[in-house]
């Protein structure tokens, strides 16, 4: 347990450091002048060399990307171009509410998902099932932004429940919860969709199994049976794809939060994106990488949590 | 207390069971013999109300004075474990590999005999020492891949035994086995029926052991229960031309000697048990049969004391 906690870390480590490399050559080979969008097009040759030399552009890459990392890991990510502010202010301003959108999002899925998996492996063939099977086809097959746009038209637009999408901000937490929830629906809908077909299938294979044929002949209620039995163990392939579908949240608030003008990561990003704000999308990249690696770390750690045999063999 | 009478299993392509009647008292020991795809099994799962889905029960099945043909899932739930248990074939796949076999143990004492987590905890205590787990203190502790075979079979014993029930079906619980453990867990089920007078079925093709575990035995072919009676009269006398089959299949001193003393085949009964959908109408056994009439493959033979077969009255 201590080896593969030591193991993971060293490779959580080195993850990182993968990603920083490839984030800071993308980021440097691209086309395109920090400097000259800075300035715009009417600068005088003299004031983008100036800025140029300013933002250290004129370095060494190698220089730069040790300089940066230097200052990356005591999470100084430089000054936003566009915003002229601090990285790490923009993003510490901005992470509650994106976390917060990917957690509730994660959270419905998960809730959404495996009710119904399960419900469709319980009535396996029946009306059921085929109910789960079809809605969740029909969610795989419609992209998020799309659903978003429709669920505005009808919870927003036409009923008028639920705003239409900017965030009041955290000093009124009613309101800023109603402000989620369509976001929140919209990436879970589809997430849940592929995560409820996970649920069946693994359930329907765990449910074919000796031991559960045992919980039957003790005399369990199908639904203990179904709960407390098939489901703990259906779990393993719920979870990975679960730790798959975080990264896809997450990298997924980038769409939401555009269609729903919330202030978050994913819009910034976006927005830096289009600025050529170097510091901040750099920062950005990592942080999202960081966020996947983890969710993969606490994927591992909840298999040993399911499973007791894979620490014997771990 | 079971009794069954013309219990019979339809699968739609056949039927798996053909009107069984017997009646397991408490305290009796059957073993119920055959080749594989002679529905033993699957008379064992009918006496639990675990017929696949696909199966149709009919006929009449007593369990404790209540009949059991037609009724509901929640009706067999409260029979199951309480009245009736069942312990499997595979004991390496029978154990829900993620729980504590002690947790597994106790699971049915909590849910059906409403007791508490240390109570349950003693009752599985002693249930491990009564099947005869080494150390069962830090056995109930242990995950099913942490222990060994004979263990696991001793743990689904115990499992099979956590609410009293008046009769355990064993359906081939030494098959997995290895020939010592085997005998063992056999003498283990044999004395626990006598200690607590409960009725013993032992579903078994190794009639080795079904002669030291039971009393009485069926055997079965094709659905049908071709030939019964006490256990040691039917392996010393077998009347039916399937059971002699059985019998002279297996490794002994006889064959030995049939074969001059120099190893030779052993016999074998021609062909093997056919599947449910061509099963012959009459007689099951018609077309391996190696005394078959005219009359067999047509007509379904008579009940005739002890066994199912055209040719009984003549001693078979």
């Amino acid at each position: 347990m201590g080896y593969f906690l030591f193991r993971r870390t060293i490779s959580f480590v080195l993850t990182l450091l993968a990603v920083s490399v490839v984030v800071f050559a993308v980021m440097n080979i691209l086309p395109g002048d920090p400097a000259l969008s800075i300035l715009g097009l009417d600068a005088t040759e003299d004031a983008l060399a100036a800025l140029r030399e300013e933002l250290g552009l004129n370095e060494p890459v190698l220089s730069r990307y040790l300089a940066w990392i230097a200052g990356a890991v005591q999470g100084d990510f430089g000054i936003s171009q566009s915003f002229r502010v601090p990285v790490s202010e923009l993003i510490a301003e901005r992470l509650p509410l994106t976390v917060s959108l990917a957690i509730s999002g994660m959270v419905v899925t998960v809730i959404l998902a495996v009710a119904l998996g399960v419900a469709a492996a319980a009535n396996h063939g029946r009306a059921g099932d085929w109910g789960v099977m079809f809605l969740s086809q029909l969610g795989i097959a419609v992209p998020a932004f799309w659903l978003s746009i429709l669920l505005v038209l009808l919870f927003a637009v036409k009923l008028r429940w639920l705003p239409p999408g900017g965030f009041p901000g955290w000093s009124e937490p009613a309101a800023a919860v109603r402000s989620l929830i369509l976001p929140t629906v919209a990436l879970a809908l589809v997430q849940s969709a592929v995560l409820a077909r996970v649920t069946r299938s693994s359930a329907l294979e765990v449910m074919r199994l000796d031991y559960i044929r045992t919980a039957r002949a003790m005399g369990f209620s199908r639904r203990r049976v179904l709960w407390r039995h098939v489901l703990p163990n259906a779990l393993i392939p719920i979870v990975t794809i679960v730790g798959l579908q975080f990264a896809a949240l997450v990298t997924g608030t980038i769409v939401i939060e555009n269609v729903f003008y919330l202030p978050g990561l994913g819009r910034l990003i976006f927005q830096s994106i289009a600025n050529r704000d170097l510091p901040t999308v750099q920062a950005l990249v990592m942080l999202f990488a960081a966020i996947v690696v983890t969710a993969n770390f606490i994927v591992d750690l909840l298999y040993l949590a399911i499973d007791p045999r894979l620490k014997t063999r771990s | 207390m079971i009794e069954a009478a013309a219990l019979t299993v339809d699968m739609g392509a056949g039927q798996a069971v053909r009107e069984a009647s017997f009646v397991i008292a408490p305290g009796d020991r059957i073993g119920i013999v055959g080749e594989s795809g002679c529905g033993k099994t699957m008379l064992g799962l009918a006496l639990m109300g675990m017929v696949p889905d696909a199966g149709h029960v009919s006929g009449s099945l007593m369990i404790d004075g209540i009949q059991m043909v037609g009724a509901g899932e929640v009706t067999w739930q409260r029979l199951r474990a309480r009245r009736v248990a069942m312990i499997f074939q595979e004991p390496m796949a029978a154990l829900n590999p993620i729980k504590r076999v002690g947790e597994t143990v106790m699971e049915p004492m909590m849910v059906h005999l409403g007791l508490g987590r240390d109570a349950a905890r003693a009752r599985a205590l002693e249930l491990f020492r009564e099947v005869g787990i080494p150390d069962p203190e830090a056995r109930l502790r242990q995950f099913p891949h942490e222990i060994s075979g004979g263990q696991r079979q001793r743990v689904l014993i115990a499992l099979a035994l956590a609410c009293d029930p008046g009769v355990l079906i064993a359906d081939e619980p030494t098959t997995a086995l290895d020939a010592n453990v085997a005998l063992r867990v056999t003498q283990l089920l044999v004395g626990l029926a006598a200690r607590r007078t409960m009725g013993l079925v032992f579903i078994s093709h190794d009639l080795a052991a079904v002669a030291r575990a039971t009393e009485r035995v069926m055997v079965m072919y094709g659905g049908d229960i071709v030939e019964r009676g006490a256990t040691d009269e039917v392996l010393a006398q077998p009347r039916h031309p399937y059971t002699r089959g059985l019998l002279s299949a297996r490794p002994s001193s006889g064959n030995m000697r049939a074969t001059g003393g120099r190893r030779g085949r052993l016999p074998t009964i021609p062909g093997s048990v056919p599947p449910l959908a061509e099963l012959a109408p009459g007689c099951r056994f018609a077309g391996r049969c190696p005394v078959e009439l005219k009359v067999c493959n047509g007509a379904r033979p008579p009940r005739q004391g002890n066994m199912i077969c055209h040719r009984a009255e003549e001693g078979a």
